[in-house]
């Protein structure tokens, strides 16, 4: 489903270059539940950034469903970003004054489908996660569990092929965060979702098929 | 959708939204009012030519020469003289300062039957003064007189009463009908009172006939009819110095003079929306970087550049339509009131109302641009991290 080979990235700080990933290669299956560990600053979400279309490498190939992605335009991506990839972050990332089924609604609505088609297919997802009673609350009104709900409900709205979650888990209790990654398993185990988690912590990582660790710019199997 | 989302996020900040839009409802207020009032103000002096009509000649002189300046009939024997003056009415004014609460003004003209005839004036009761009643002190009341004067009774229980004028005592002859504002002339006959020209001519040995007003005939050709007027006078009077102008040269002259304001006026009003666009620039590039956020994650959701573009132009074009709006809502009370304090016609320009929202449009996109530009160009990745 998606194959990263050779993939180096480095950032400039000053007058020191920070060479971050040194060549890393990575290939994910249909259905993998894949778990990325590693310390702060290893550059674990830097590659779920060029995973995620977000960011490009410096160098090295990327294919996503058998396709190269280098030579993509800024709108492919965007496109390719809507379609195929749901994001989940560690700090929500939901829309502040928009309540949660628009902000569920928000990736239907730049892929032009019919407003009450995506209410509709909004509403579906938020049953999903056990969100529908709160559908018209705001982020504000919900707690921190709540609003990962709501955002891994935002992220499965677009059917994607590719699940992404950066430390979904690492603002959370961790008896909530249990919940959350629950949630992720019944997923790929009930519906057959690829999805890569980023994490910290051991347990979380123990519950996935398959664990990699960042090190020193390379990505290597556990 | 934009819209909607455009509404939200305006209504969110609403007391930044409204600072930004001063300037532009003040600018939009000021232009649409101005350009209105210029309006009104033409169709009043149009009015008042349609009334009076177009046949119009006014005639202003000076002399060194006092006397020849204060012979009546040197004016009356011009309508016998030259064929295409139909009438003539000269007349001289003294301003009356009443002394009621009110500090009411009251203008005494100096007149005969010609400026009757030229107004076309209408009696409530008794005649007009005229040639025939010479230096005997008459007068005939515009319409408000007698309410300024503190007289009571019909207008035929006026005629007969007498006042004191300049220290004599003056006999109502006659009360006129309401009239409109002659400002060719600049008088108002409504507060004013006619005497015998020779009456007020008496008064004050220094004063000429300095003005006067007069009708062509029809069909004859007002500016050559206004050029042989001229001519006349400086035959009978040498060295004087005249003006002649036709109805049709103060009509131009009104509405050069409204262009020119309205030029101006323009240009203040041009500036105050620039001063307004600038301010919703400055509103937008703020917003732009604060929702630095918000636009990573719509970037992230699968937003194209073009959306974030969207979504800010139409931000700052609903933001300036707003200010348009209440612009223009400004515009029409203020020259409500104006035309209502100056007793004008009230009338909306509509195309003043179209100029106003285009201009207002055409603000919230080209200022709106540069911050829509700097939305959409975000890297996503630094958007995210709200860099
Ligand atoms: N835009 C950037 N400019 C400079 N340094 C960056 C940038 N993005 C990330 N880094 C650095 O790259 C390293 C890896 O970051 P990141 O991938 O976020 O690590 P983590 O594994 O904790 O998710 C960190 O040291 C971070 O400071
Ligand atoms: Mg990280």
């Amino acid at each position: 489903m998606l194959e990263l080979s050779n993939i180096s990235k480095s950032y400039q700080v000053g007058p020191t270059r920070l060479d971050i990933l040194k060549g890393a290669h990575l290939s994910v299956a249909k259905g993998d539940l894949l778990a990325i560990m590693g310390k702060s600053g290893s550059g674990k979400s830097t590659i779920m950034n060029i995973i995620g279309l977000l960011d490009r490498p410096d160098s090295g190939s990327y294919h996503l469903n058998q396709r190269a992605i280098e030579q993509y335009q800024d709108d492919e991506l965007s496109a390719a970003r809507n379609e195929l990839i749901g994001f989940v972050f560690q700090s929500f990332y939901l829309l502040p004054r928009q309540s949660a089924l628009e902000n569920v609604m928000l990736p239907l609505r730049y892929r032009d489908s019919p407003p009450a088609e995506s209410k509709e297919r909004a509403m579906m997802m938020l049953e999903k996660v056990g969100m529908a009673s709160r559908a018209h609350h705001r982020p504000n009104e919900l707690s921190g569990g709540q609003r990962q709900r709501v955002a891994i409900a935002r992220a499965l709205v677009g059917n994607p092929s590719l699940i992404l979650a950066d430390e979904p888990t690492g603002a959370l209790d961790p008896r909530v965060g249990k919940d959350i990654m629950n949630l992720f398993i019944d997923l790929n185990e009930r519906e057959g979702m690829t999805i890569v988690i980023i994490t910290h912590d051991p347990s979380i990582a123990e519950r996935c098929q398959r664990t990699v660790i960042m090190a020193d710019g390379y990505l290597e199997e556990a | 959708m934009y819209l909607t989302e455009a509404a939200r996020s305006l209504y969110a900040t609403k007391q930044r939204t409204i600072l930004a839009l001063v300037g532009i409802v003040i600018g939009i207020g000021s232009v649409i009012a101005l350009v209105s009032i210029g309006n009104i103000v033409s169709e009043e002096a149009a009015k008042e030519f349609r009334a009076l009509g177009t046949d119009v000649i006014t005639i202003a002189m000076r002399s060194p020469d006092k006397e020849d300046m204060r012979k009546p009939r040197l004016y009356r024997q011009i309508a016998k003289v030259l064929s295409c003056v139909d009438s003539i009415a000269p007349h001289s004014k003294i301003y009356l300062d009443i002394d009621n609460e009110n500090e009411d003004e009251l203008v005494l003209i100096g007149s005969d039957q010609g400026f009757y005839d030229f107004a076309r004036f209408q009696l409530s009761a008794g005649r007009f003064v005229n040639s025939l009643d010479a230096e005997r002190p008459y007068a005939v009341l515009g319409a408000e007189v007698a309410q300024v004067l503190n007289l009571s009774g019909t207008p035929d229980q006026l005629i007969g009463q007498e006042i004191e004028i300049k220290g004599q005592m003056v006999t109502i002859i006659g009360v006129l009908k309401p009239f409109m504002p002659l400002t060719a002339v600049d008088i108002e006959p409504d507060i004013s009172l006619f005497m015998p020209l020779k009456w007020l001519l008496a008064l004050d040995s220094s004063r000429q006939i300095s003005s006067s007003v007069a009708r062509t005939q029809a069909q004859t050709d007002t500016a050559v009819c206004a050029e042989k007027v001229e001519q006349y006078f400086k035959r009978r009077i040498p060295g004087v110095q005249t003006e002649v102008t036709t109805a049709k040269e103060l009509i131009a002259n009104m509405r050069k003079q409204a262009d020119m304001l309205s030029v101006l006026l323009t240009a203040i009003g041009s500036i105050s929306l620039v001063v307004g666009g600038v301010g919703i620039m400055n509103i937008m590039l703020v917003s732009v970087s604060e929702r630095k956020q918000e636009i990573g994650i719509r970037r992230a959701l699968g937003a194209k550049r073009k959306d974030i573009r969207y979504q800010f132009l139409t931000e700052s074009l609903l933001l300036s339509l707003l200010g348009g709006f209440l612009g223009v809502a400004l515009s029409v009370i203020t020259t409500y009131y104006v035309a209502q304090y100056n007793a004008w016609e009230f009338f909306v320009s509509w195309q003043a109302v179209f100029f106003g929202a285009g201009i207002s449009a055409g603000i919230g996109v080209f200022f709106g641009f540069i911050p829509a530009h700097q939305a959409a160009k975000l890297d996503p990745i630094q958007a995210l991290r709200g860099e």
